[in-house]
This record gives C-alpha cells, sequence and structure tokens, in this order.
C-alpha cells in the first residue's frame, strides 16, 4: 500500500520533470479520473450516466492535463480528478440541455474557470485516502467486503444488497457498518504507523 | 445510544451521504450526534467518499477505451490469443454490466439455418434478448427478409445483432427495422435504412445501456412518510385537479360525456380517497373497488 503510494509520487515526479511516460502516467490516474467524471456526471444528473460518457469526459480531461506544464502543477494527481470531475459537470449540464433541446452554444455554462489549489489539494488527499483504504480492504470478511463494493463502490441499494445476498436490510446495513468502522479504524493504524516512520526517519 | 443503534443511524447516514455525492440529496445533518460520534462519522464519509463510484472496474489498459482513444494501448495485446473477436467482445460486455447481460452459447435457436447468417450467441438482460448472427453480407443490413422471418419466428428475441467475424462492424435490428415502413414525406422506406453500422462493442453496449433499468431512490423518504395530517393538501390537490378536469372541451362524444359527469362529482369523495391511501387503510383491491364505486355513482 505504501509502496503504491510512493511508485505513484515517483511516476508524478518523473512526469514532472520530463521523465516520465503518458502510458504509464495514465495507468495510475485512470481509477480516480473515471471516478470524478461519474461523479461530475452525476452531480448534474442525479443519476448513474453513461460509461460512454464517462470515458469521452475522461479523454477530455487527460487531454486537458497534457496540455498543462507538469513542472507548474501542484499536484497532478488532485489535478486530474479535478478537472475530470469538473469536465464531468459539463457533461451533466450538456446532457440537460440536449434533453431540452437548447443547442445554442451561448446557453451552455461550461466550468471553464481554473480549479483552485484547495480543491486540488483535496482530491489529492481523496486519492491518497483511497490507496489506503484500497489496502485496508483486504482486512475485512469477504461478507463486509462484498456489501461494501456493491453499496459503496457501486451504484446498488441496501435493499437490493440484502435481496442478492438472501438476508434482511437490517442485517446487511449492519454489516456495513461494522465493515466501515473497521475501515476507519485500519486508516487509522495505517496513518499513525506512517507518522511513526517519519517521526524516526526524522530523528535519524 | 448503544452500538446497535449508532450502528443503523450510522448506516442511514452514510446512505444519505452518498445520496449527497451523487447529487441527489442534501448533505446529511450530524448535529444530533456527540461530537466523539461525530468524529467518527466524518471519517466514514471520507471513507465513503474515496470509494463511492469506483465501480464499474475498468477494464485492462490495452481494452480501456480511453487509452485506445489516446494512443496509450494497442487493443490486439489485450486479446486472448486464438480468442475470437467476437467472444472477447461478448466477454467484455458481461464484465462491463457486472454479469446483468447473460451470454449463452447454445441457445434454443441455434439450429436455425439462414443463408450467409451464422449464429453465435444470445445475450440476455432481464426482458430483453438479442440473437447474434456473424455474416459476411456487405452492407450487413443486406438481407433484412432472414432476419424479419426469424424475429418472427422467435417472438422472445427482441433484437437480432449481424457482426462481422472481425467484430468491427455491427448492426442491431428490431422488428420495425426489417421491414418495410412509411414516411409521410418519403412515402415507402426499405427495411434497415436507417441502420449505421457500427464496432460490436459499441452497438450491443449502446443497446443494453438504453434497456437496463436504473432504479432511483427516493431521497428522503421518510420525510414523506412522516407528513402527517394531509387533509387539508388533499382536498386542495382534488378541487384544483377535478376544476382541471372539468375545464376541458373535449370534441369526442364519450369525453364530453365523461366531463358532464363530472360535475357530479364532489371533490371531498376524491380528497378522502387519498387521505385513506396516505395512511395505508386503502390499497390494492379495495381501493379499485372504491374508485369504481366512485365512478359508477357518478356517471347513474
Amino acid at each position: 500500500m505504501e509502496s503504491d503510494a510512493r511508485e505513484l509520487d515517483e511516476l508524478v515526479e518523473r512526469w514532472q520533470t520530463g521523465y516520465g511516460d503518458v502510458r504509464s502516467l495514465y495507468e495510475s490516474l485512470r481509477e480516480g479520473m473515471h471516478q470524478n467524471a461519474r461523479r461530475g456526471i452525476q452531480r448534474v444528473l442525479a443519476r448513474p450516466p453513461d460509461e460512454h460518457r464517462v470515458s469521452d469526459v475522461v479523454f477530455t480531461a487527460f487531454v486537458e492535463l497534457l496540455r498543462g506544464d507538469p513542472a507548474a502543477m501542484t499536484s497532478p494527481v488532485g489535478l486530474a480528478k479535478t478537472i475530470a470531475y469538473r469536465r464531468g459537470i459539463d457533461e451533466g449540464r450538456r446532457i440537460l440541455r440536449e434533453r431540452q433541446r437548447i443547442s445554442s452554444l451561448d446557453a451552455l455554462e461550461i466550468a471553464t474557470t481554473l480549479p483552485d489549489k484547495r480543491e486540488i489539494l483535496a482530491a489529492a488527499e481523496e486519492e491518497a485516502l483511497h490507496q489506503l483504504v484500497a489496502s485496508c480492504l483486504e482486512f475485512l470478511t469477504a461478507d463486509q467486503r462484498a456489501v461494501v463494493r456493491a453499496t459503496v463502490m457501486g451504484n446498488q441499494t441496501l435493499s437490493d444488497w440484502a435481496l442478492t445476498a438472501g438476508t434482511s436490510h437490517q442485517a446487511v446495513s449492519r454489516q456495513r457498518a461494522r465493515a466501515l468502522e473497521a475501515l476507519r479504524r485500519c486508516v487509522r493504524r495505517q496513518r499513525a504507523a506512517a507518522g511513526g516512520k517519519e517521526t524516526s526517519r526524522g530523528r535519524s | 445510544m448503544d452500538a446497535a443503534e449508532f450502528d443503523d443511524l450510522a448506516s442511514d447516514l452514510v446512505d444519505s451521504y452518498l445520496l449527497y455525492l451523487r447529487g441527489r440529496g442534501p448533505e446529511p445533518d450530524t448535529s444530533q450526534l456527540s461530537s466523539d460520534q461525530r468524529r467518527r462519522l466524518r471519517e466514514q464519509f471520507a471513507i465513503v467518499a474515496a470509494l463511492a463510484d469506483r465501480a464499474p472496474q475498468l477494464p485492462a489498459l490495452d481494452s480501456d477505451p480511453v487509452a485506445i482513444r489516446l494512443g496509450l494501448a494497442d487493443p490486439a495485446r489485450a486479446a486472448v490469443p486464438g480468442e475470437d473477436p467476437v467472444a472477447a467482445v461478448l466477454r467484455q460486455l458481461e464484465l462491463r454490466f457486472d454479469r446483468q447481460v447473460a451470454v449463452d452459447y447454445a441457445p434454443a435457436w441455434k439450429q436455425w439455418q439462414a443463408a450467409e447468417l451464422s449464429a453465435v450467441a444470445q445475450c440476455s438482460a432481464l426482458g430483453n434478448s438479442v440473437a447474434l448472427f456473424s455474416t459476411a453480407l456487405t452492407p450487413l443490413t443486406g438481407e433484412p427478409a432472414g432476419v424479419a422471418v426469424f424475429l418472427r419466428h422467435y417472438p422472445d428475441i427482441s433484437a437480432v445483432c449481424l457482426t462481422s467475424a472481425d467484430a468491427r462492424e455491427a448492426v442491431l435490428l428490431t422488428a420495425a427495422d426489417v421491414n418495410a415502413s412509411v414516411d409521410p414525406v418519403r412515402g415507402w422506406l426499405e427495411p434497415g435504412i436507417h441502420t449505421a453500422a457500427d464496432l460490436l462493442e459499441v452497438t450491443l453496449g449502446r443497446y443494453f445501456e438504453s434497456r437496463l433499468p436504473r432504479w432511483e431512490r427516493v431521497a428522503a423518504l421518510t420525510d414523506l412518510i412522516d407528513l402527517g395530517d394531509v387533509s387539508a393538501d388533499a382536498a386542495a390537490v382534488a378541487v384544483s385537479a377535478v376544476a382541471r378536469a372539468r375545464r376541458t372541451r373535449p370534441r369526442l362524444p364519450h369525453r364530453r360525456e365523461a366531463v358532464a359527469a363530472l360535475k357530479a362529482l364532489d371533490p371531498s369523495s376524491i380528497a378522502a380517497v387519498l387521505v385513506e391511501v396516505q395512511a395505508g387503510r386503502l390499497s390494492g383491491n379495495a381501493l379499485v373497488s372504491r374508485l369504481s364505486a366512485l365512478a359508477e355513482a357518478v356517471a347513474s
């Protein structure tokens, strides 16, 4: 887990200094970008988006990221996610306008303003947290992992999942609550361990 | 609050937070919790935000549509050596829809004989079944009569997909596409005239994407259930709906008769039905009987 995060940092650093390859960069950023593109579209449409639209958004966002100056980026990971989110919102608005048959380009309110530093850092922090959580998922029981995958990472409701698992809504609900609490404790432990290592490295 | 109660409450709040993240509800209110519980929940929300919408799982980089468009991947490398391109697309289709689309390589119609068409598989999801045939026809819509006969013979099949052997060209034909149609301006149109070919992956993907239902939850359902006394609102809605119906001026005689009959309808009787339905006292057959009794009373 920690090595994953370090690899990503090193990769981004290599890319920022002009030595990294774009394929590896895309490979490391694509999951977070897809997540935020989906979230951006959903934010406007209030429903799960078509995956073709998500791919379009990620493509546009990644091309936009490559056009920027890597050396001047505060956090390429955060910036990639933020751009994907914003282009997702644009796509959601475009779909709404298409539905309302407003074809005039003037009517489109594209989110063209540059994302601010705070937003980028928050997105980067979320991605770093995801790296921790992804490793903690391994410590859950198979049932807990399944309920988290279906109802948090996916779009299934607790009731749907209860029906699939052949159990009651309340049982599934408590199972997920326990899983999230276990993840929270695991993340705390990981952070505390990482903090301890940093301190000892600083002393030495 | 004991641990089980907190688990229940936390789970409800996590649900509300997921709806909030997805633009379907307000940010959940945690003010009723103690500061320690609030802190725990805030940390859980951060974890939920980091995990939410990570599914469906992305395909391998070499089959990732974005990587292919960016020129960073070679789809040929993603294929299992020796695997049929059509079978590879069907495998991806199952993964993409999280196994909601089932691929059956031995469907009941497998023995169907038609010139130029070779049966491949049936892709099914809920009530939609697509029969997939491989063909060397150019264009793919060149022989619609055979498809029309197939669809008449197998009414359970919703559409037929014709694909080239390399899966680079495919068309999806419903019964409407394979029969001649009438256009008010251009007259009779040949079957399949509006059908454009695309990649097999795109053709089948679009079809199932548009057909599979998206279940939407009602945000804050508990608020709607706990409305309390709705008599006044029900009366206002009933009066307004009846007045709107009475204002219409239909041309058809039976509709005119219906509007005339509405004059005898007391909106309060509709309001009473609304209140009983909302309170859960009236539903199913009893509701239908009550409404038909109302209608008969008005008509007589």
